[in-house]
């Protein structure tokens, strides 16, 4: 029996190697980098292609032509429709070839399968993991309607860590205090059962999609002469006005909404996807942003202390990213409970992506 | 297509080499300061020194979240993971787990045999106890007033038992590398450790294999018969164990020269072999200097020579042997048995906790 086989047997979540990606809508690129031409895309460990139709729907489907296996991130949107540039085939948003100059029968293997795409928050989503989304695209009001009442900025790291690391960082609770230094003394984390405990980070997703957590602690008040450090720390995580933290993360298995408050008053959201490129090439991506206050100045500077403490911890989550092993066994304690709940949600998806067997591009 | 560079990719760790059980050369001690990875037998390791200053030898991902324990730091004298703050002594236990009181029982690294000496870390592969000591090498040590010396490192493909059989193959020296003497260079399998006295004290008998290399009248090109070592009769000693070699060259009897040789298997496919040269000192520092030069130039000209086989030559083809060759078939019996070793030992560490 294998380290890893006996990691299940006792219950454990499976540890695996590889990109082991879930079931969801993952951010393929942003809206501004598809203009008008097609461009190449490797997403999943796949090549695919992105363009936009006649209606400037974004398309994202397999990039080799099936006639003779040209780039088709090479052709041309011709009247809202996809043209190789080597046989000038033309392929419509639904991934069916429309037109063969010189032909008149269309084979009928003359196909692609696009990807299930959905254009918000600024990004290109596609849907990985069948050919019907499970789940809609959830909604995250402070990006689309409450737009106004944020000053945020986008954020894009890329890795060389698994989607799966990327997610699990926010359910890693104790990580905020070891890695980031952050003085939670006391600090209460737990998993929610309840969509609605998750409200202000906008309306509920689809229950089986879901999970949540919450971190609620009081900061060390360190003050300036006695800890300079531990001051600096409080001051870029709380903007000085205050010790009681709490931070509320939810998503589904390829995203997390985050509201960050202090003394109950909410400072900071975030929206984070995820940009799976390939085996171990993965990146974050998203968007950040303090909650304005009634003065500008005031705002200006949240802004920048938001901007250092979201840059900062990144900066010391990337390495962490880039080189942690996969597909080992690992030790939990007793603080890892939720995160091996993470786990098995995380992979009942990677299963549910599994079951699909057909790969886009493959005529159904 | 992304206008932000790629990250780097992953280097992935190539299977372990055949290798026998030894003592093998990790790194130059000076390398070693703070938690720094380690690719060594073809595993991931990281390698730190602990609050007296030893160098301790780790698998590398912490048995918790597998975080790489080369970002970590040293605190109070033990290594500390920078992902959740478990701590490791130099024995691999986890020590502390911040907010857990019992430490689970898995959370235990394994840890490779280290000493530290000649200026190198060594590293035992072949089980958790090593099966002899690290020989000695008093020319580096009690005797290194003697001697005027230099440290050498060079790369290849090669295995660490190409490198090691080398000095065993006593033809190629006539053929690669042109040395001519009067009759043919002979090579004579040492019977017992202590006769390898010159080199050091003796090896254990297990691990031990020697020869000595004879050549009468050396004939030398033409040009270097003026420094008067034209016509001597020269000898090499060699003696070493699975992971190193200890050299003596003698000229009309007198030593000359020494060496230490150890390698480092980094992977199936990179090694490294370093050590020390040294160079008899007469008294005279001129003279010492130029024979320091001479010696290092032609040390340098012949590894070089060999290098170009090592990394063209293929591994595990040519195995037509002819008589010469009795000193490296006798050594790849005996590097053989060492590889069986070696796997027993690791077999039984896998399944002992």
């Amino acid at each position: 029996m294998t380290e890893t086989e006996d990691h299940t047997r006792r219950g454990l979540p499976p540890n695996p190697d590889g990109l082991n990606l879930a079931a969801s809508w993952y951010i393929a690129l942003s809206s501004g980098e598809l203009r008008s031409r097609p461009r190449a895309l490797d997403l999943f460990g796949r090549p695919l292609v992105a363009w936009r139709d006649g209606g400037g729907r974004p398309v994202v489907m397999p990039r080799y032509c099936p006639h003779m296996g040209a780039s088709l991130a090479l052709g041309r949107v011709v009247d809202g429709d996809l043209r190789c540039p080597f046989h000038h085939w033309s392929f419509d948003a639904s991934g069916s070839c429309v037109a063969i100059p010189g032909v008149s029968r269309i084979p009928t293997t003359a196909r692609h399968a696009p990807l299930p795409t959905v254009e918000r928050y600024g990004y290109v989503w596609v849907w990985y993991g069948g050919p019907e989304p499970a789940f809609d695209l959830p909604d995250f009001p402070a990006m689309e309607e409450d737009r106004g009442a944020y000053a945020g900025f986008r954020f894009d790291d890329p890795t060389t860590g698994t989607a799966r690391q990327l997610l699990e960082n926010g359910i890693d609770y104790f990580h905020f205090m070891a890695l980031h230094g952050m003085s939670l003394d006391p600090v209460n984390f737990r998993q929610l059962h309840d969509q609605k405990e998750a409200a202000d980070n906008g309306p509920p997703i689809d229950d089986e999609a879901w999970f949540g957590v919450e971190v609620d602690g009081t900061l060390k008040n360190w003050q300036l002469r006695d800890n300079p450090v531990g001051w600096l720390h409080r001051m870029v995580t709380t903007f000085g006005s205050g010790t009681h933290f709490r931070l509320l993360i939810d998503g589904w298995p390829g995203g997390q909404r985050f509201t960050t408050y202090i003394e109950g008053e909410e400072i900071s959201k975030v929206l984070m996807g995820i940009t799976p490129t390939g085996d171990y090439l993965t990146a974050q991506r998203g968007w950040a942003g303090v909650r304005r206050t009634n003065k500008h100045w005031k705002t200006f500077l949240y802004f920048l202390l938001f901007y250092a403490q979201n840059r900062g911890g990144t900066a010391q989550d990337i390495p962490i990213y880039n080189t942690t092993a996969t597909g080992r066994p690992a030790s939990y304690v007793r603080y890892d409970n939720v995160l091996v709940k993470y786990r098995r949600y995380y992979q009942s998806w990677v299963e549910h992506a599994a079951a699909d067997q057909s790969l886009p591009g493959e005529a159904p | 297509m992304r206008l932000k560079p790629s990250p780097p990719p992953r280097p992935s760790p190539s299977a372990a080499p055949e290798l026998a059980a030894g003592w093998y050369v990790a790194l130059p001690s000076a390398c070693l300061g703070r938690p720094r990875r380690l690719e060594l037998f073809g595993r991931e390791l990281v390698a730190w020194r602990d609050g007296a200053g030893r160098a301790a030898v780790l698998a590398r991902y912490c048995p918790h979240l597998s975080a790489d324990l080369a970002l970590g730091k040293i605190v109070e004298g033990e290594l500390r993971c920078r992902f959740h703050h478990w701590r490791f002594d130099a024995t691999g236990a986890c020590v502390d787990i911040p907010g857990v009181r019992r430490i689970p029982g898995g959370a235990h690294q394994r840890t490779y045999p280290v000493r530290e000496r000649y200026g190198f870390v060594w590293v035992w592969y072949g089980g958790a106890e090593p099966m002899f000591p690290l020989p000695d090498f008093p020319a580096l040590e009690a005797q290194r007033d003697r001697y005027t010396t230099y440290r050498f490192s060079h790369g290849t493909p090669a295995s660490p038992r190409r490198i090691l059989e080398n000095a065993f193959d006593h033809y190629h020296f006539m053929t690669l590398h042109r040395v001519r003497s009067a009759g043919s260079l002979t090579l004579t399998m040492l019977a017992d450790p202590a006769d390898a006295a010159e080199n050091g004290p003796p090896i254990a008998t297990e691990a031990w294999l020697g020869a000595r290399l004879e050549a009468r009248a050396l004939q030398l090109p033409r040009a270097l018969s003026p420094i008067g070592l034209d016509g001597k009769d020269f000898a090499l000693l060699v003696d070493g164990w699975t992971g190193g070699q200890r050299l003596t060259f003698f000229l009309d009897g007198e030593v000359v020269a020494k060496e230490l040789l150890g390698i480092t298997p980094i992977s199936g496919s990179r090694t490294v072999f370093q050590g020390w040269s040294l160079v008899r000192r007469v008294g005279r520092p001129w003279l010492d200097a130029l024979a320091h030069l001479g010696y290092r130039s032609q040390h340098l000209l012949g590894t070089r020579e060999d290098l170009a086989i090592y990394r063209t030559a293929k591994e595990g083809t040519g195995t037509v042997p002819v008589k010469h060759d009795h000193g490296v078939l006798r050594f790849r019996k005996h590097y053989q048995t060492w590889v069986d070793r070696a796997e027993a030992a690791e077999q039984n560490r896998t399944v002992a906790p």
